[in-house]
């Protein structure tokens, strides 16, 4: 077909009306998808707050407590308040999303040798200055790339990844609790384990309410002062201690502990004798205690690797203190990674690193003893 | 990152290579490094039987005098340009190995020092050793094919060899013939030493004789001679060099730079295994009374029987006593441990409890191959397998195509997927096309073979001499004097954010406020 001729007048028209109807539609596919975005981003309300006079919300997560006004976020940088409402930003948004063996989180009593899947977020409450994964905790989810992952689809894939674990951990889980509470509900349906890894600076309820689909915690003891976890943390630690007993003594979760030794920073023998000796007298002597090796990283990037004696020091504290299993983490080979029982001092479960090389326990009792190790083995 | 692997994988391959291939009581003899005198007449001495092997005529040797005097230029080049690296990199080795005997990590300023000053002696050495090699190749079409095959057998260890007089007694019949029955005995052991031997010749290319010997410039004077000729004074320069060195750099202090520096080298790989290792202190204690034990007949043992060519018996037997000592974990890190000067991120950096960023090289690899176009994706591919033929050696044309053809449905399989499907997957993907360490495969095989046949393994390679017991002993001490700890003060150091000045993360506190 021959195009009709036009003249140079109806031409200019004709060009201006689609250059018009173009910009229109520019603008309104901008529009729409700036709409689309912000509800997509706020899509699950914060279940523990209260709306204040003027739009203004208190959130009641974590023990900080924050006041917000319209349109700013809380200090963990997850949750905001969208005109007197407090959503969360990182649900089904995980920038983590990784198949790691359990003894990765550290789990060392929790069916070892076995995968899960782990979910992280951006956003942390806590503002470690060794953080290991500042890259993702100390910055909010819209600012760093991420996965698009509703509950289901994390359950999907679990499936499809063949491990009957989920695990919320490498970002602090009490930044996005109401995704992992979503997932932890769904994956109790589908029976699969749930594994939290978490800093524990969380209030007693939204804990509470989490840990009823939540077959195992890792929880770690950062320091034993008050004055560390103000300054080098920036929370507090009796909360934390809380938390901590919450989970031992309200819930049927399965608790390890691990501390990572900073050196000159809370490698000081005294205390800690003092946090293994709460431990003993609060948790009892069967909750495993891991001290990892710190090596430099973030804002304490100029500190020497922990001496592989002080973790060995250490963890003969954890001994002497009654603790029946005391573990290193991040050296490897190396002793203090084998499961030993504490009744006979049989090797059970040998490990190089994350890798379980021998697993010598039948249901979870010793070969040699035929006693029962605390845990949960299948 | 890839830099660095470069450098710990071509050094520790010619560290391994040269353990392997030598018993330790050799490797301490070759410590005390020779005078330059004793080297120069070694060359010389070569070169005459090269010559007299070649049986070289006169035009030949003229054509053969004038690559040499190219050779020469290289050599001076050489020489002088290693004389200004070496305090530089001697001051960085010593750091980084006084680092290393803490085990408390590298300091970034240090590590990346030692890394650079590493790299640039790699790339002097490889590139005078590639032109060197260019030549040698020149000086071959000078030669005829039957000149060039009488080289096959010249090999550059070789030492002179004193005639002897062939015992025809009974005792030196039946030592010949027990020598030939385990001889026979041990031939797959021996043919996998020199598969291992073919796979790191591939990797590291060596001068040749005739680039070492025929072109040297201690080797001119005996060229002269054939070819007739006057000697060139590039030749008599390049001699004097490598004879009395420059005024800037005399021979002597080269040479005493070099010996510290092969010192430190050996003293950082020992410690970069000692700090994988992990070993306690009960391991330490029963390692070095082990080898105490056995070290003065062992050495003598050892070094009677590497002549005889008999296998090591004692050493054999010792390395049995102290593999009980060690862990699995231990023997898993032997067995993948190649000396090295920066350690690898495995011995270094072991991914840790609670990391989120641990992504392998290959995860990186396939996350940036699967948004590449089909052209990019070829240039791509070819450029990891030039790498990987650097680093594991060359593949043969059939598995080149195999490799292709597993790379690119690899990566097929990662572009069809959706971010989160390939983020779940990726560590999967990655570890099917990771690139298989042919030298370690073969120096398994090598070990397996040597304890079948009760020769000595990869613990007398890497442990088992008077060095590593030294340092063994200074970690067994570390290890009992504990440590001594001073407090940060934490009121000084940096500082965390806290809520106490501020609740939301843009913006002020209302807590205060509210509590007013």
């Amino acid at each position: 077909m021959i195009p009709p001729r036009l003249d140079r007048r109806e031409f200019l028209g004709t060009l201006g009306q689609y250059a018009g109807a173009a910009c229109l539609g520019c603008g309104l596919g901008m529009f729409a998808e700036s709409a689309f975005g912000e509800s997509h981003r706020f899509t699950r309300e914060v279940d523990f707050y209260t709306q204040l006079p003027g739009k203004k919300i208190q959130c009641f997560v974590c023990p900080l407590h924050c006041v917000l006004e319209d349109g700013e976020t809380c200090f963990c940088r997850t949750r905001t308040n969208v005109g007197g409402q407090l959503f969360t930003r990182a649900y089904n948004n995980p920038c983590v999303l990784r198949v790691d063996p359990i003894e990765k989180l550290p789990l060392n009593h929790f069916r070892p040798g076995t995968k899960t899947l782990t979910l992280g977020t951006g956003g942390c409450n806590v503002r470690c200055l060794y953080c290991q994964n500042w890259q993702q905790s100390q910055k909010m989810p819209d600012e760093i790339k991420t996965f698009k992952l509703s509950p289901r689809e994390a359950i999907t894939a679990a499936r499809k990844k063949k491990v009957d674990t989920i695990a919320f951990g490498y970002t602090e889980p009490v930044a996005f609790l109401e995704y992992a509470k979503d997932i932890a509900i769904l994956a109790k349906k589908a029976r699969l384990k749930v594994v939290v890894a978490t800093a524990a600076f969380v209030e007693p309820e939204p804990l509470f309410e989490l840990s009823e689909y939540v077959d195992a915690f890792v929880v770690t003891l950062k320091g034993f002062n008050e004055e560390f976890y103000h300054r080098v943390l920036g929370i507090e630690l009796a909360p934390v201690l809380t938390a901590i007993k919450t989970i031992k003594e309200q819930t049927n979760a399965w608790l390890e502990l691990t501390n990572l030794i900073v050196p000159t920073y809370n490698d000081d023998p005294d205390e800690i004798r003092d946090m293994v000796t709460w431990v003993h007298d609060h948790l009892g002597d069967d909750v495993p205690m891991h001290f990892a090796r710190f090596v430099p990283t973030y804002r304490l990037a100029n500190l020497p690797r922990t001496p592989v004696q002080t973790l060995e020091t250490a963890r003969a504290i954890g001994y002497e203190a009654g603790l029946r299993y005391v573990y290193t983490s991040n050296i490897a080979p190396h002793e203090g990674t084998n499961t030993v029982c504490a009744a006979c001092g049989t090797t059970v479960i040998e490990r190089l690193g994350f890798k379980v090389l021998s697993n010598g326990l039948k249901r979870g009792v010793c070969p040699k003893c035929h006693k029962k190790l605390p845990g949960l083995w299948c | 990152m890839n830099a660095r692997r470069s450098f710990v994988l071509s050094t520790s391959t010619a560290i391994l290579m040269g353990l392997l291939l030598s018993p330790p009581c050799l490797r301490a003899e070759n410590a005390d490094h020779g005078s330059r005198s004793r080297e120069q007449s070694t060359h010389e001495q070569r070169a005459r039987e090269l010559i007299e092997r070649l049986d070289l005529s006169r035009l030949q040797a003229r054509k053969c005098m004038s690559i040499a005097e190219q050779a020469a230029l290289l050599y001076i080049e050489g020489y002088e340009q290693e004389a200004r690296l070496l305090p530089e990199i001697l001051e960085a080795y010593d750091k980084f190995a006084q680092e290393d005997r803490l085990n408390q990590g590298f300091s970034p300023d240090v590590e990346q020092r030692t890394a650079r000053l590493h790299r640039r002696e790699i790339v002097l050495r490889e590139r005078i050793t590639e032109q060197l090699i260019a030549l040698e190749e020149q000086a071959g079409k000078v030669l005829k094919s039957s000149q060039r095959e009488s080289l096959n057998n010249f090999s550059q260890k070789q030492r002179p060899v004193r005639e002897r007089t062939r015992r025809t007694d009974a005792r030196s019949r039946a030592r010949a013939a027990r020598r030939q029955r385990e001889e026979a005995r041990t031939k797959p052991l021996r043919e996998a030493r020199e598969q291992l031997r073919t796979l790191h010749k591939q990797i590291h290319p060596r001068i040749g004789p005739i680039g070492q010997y025929l072109l040297h410039p201690f080797g001119a004077e005996r060229l002269r001679d054939v070819a007739r000729a006057r000697m060139p004074a590039i030749l008599t320069e390049a001699a004097d060099v490598l004879k009395h060195g420059t005024s800037d750099h005399p021979v002597g202090q080269v040479e005493q730079q070099k010996a510290e520096i092969k010192q430190l080298r050996a003293e950082i790989s020992n410690w970069n295994l000692i700090n994988g290792l992990h070993l306690n202190e009960n391991q330490i204690e029963q390692i070095t009374a082990l080898y105490d034990e056995a070290a003065a007949p062992t050495w003598e043992i050892a070094r009677r029987e590497s002549r005889s060519g008999l296998p090591y018996r004692t050493l054999a037997a010792l390395e049995r006593d102290v593999e009980q000592v060690l862990n699995t974990g231990q023997h898993q890190v032997l067995a993948e441990y190649k000396p090295c000067l920066l350690p690898p991120k495995n011995l270094k950096d072991p991914v840790r409890a609670g990391q989120a960023g641990d992504s392998s090289r290959y995860e990186k690899w396939l996350d940036r191959a699967r948004k590449l176009s089909s052209q990019e994706l070829k240039k791509q591919i070819d450029r990891a397998l030039e790498k990987e033929a650097k680093h594991l050696g060359q593949l043969s044309r059939t598995e080149r195509r195999e490799r292709v053809a597993l790379l690119r449905k690899t990566i097929r399989q990662a572009s069809t997927m959706s971010d989160t499907e390939f983020e779940l997957s990726k560590a999967e993907l990655a570890e099917l096309i990771a690139a298989p360490d042919r030298t370690l495969e073969m120096r398994g095989k090598v070990d397996t073979l040597a304890r079948k046949y009760g020769q000595p393994g990869i613990i007398t390679n890497f442990m088992l001499n008077t060095q590593f017991m030294d340092q063994l002993r200074t970690r067994g001490q570390q290890l009992a004097g504990g440590i001594a700890t001073k407090q940060t003060d934490l009121a000084t150091g940096p500082q965390a954010d806290n809520c106490d000045e501020v609740c939301a993360i843009d913006g002020k506190c209302k807590k205060k406020s509210k509590k007013e």
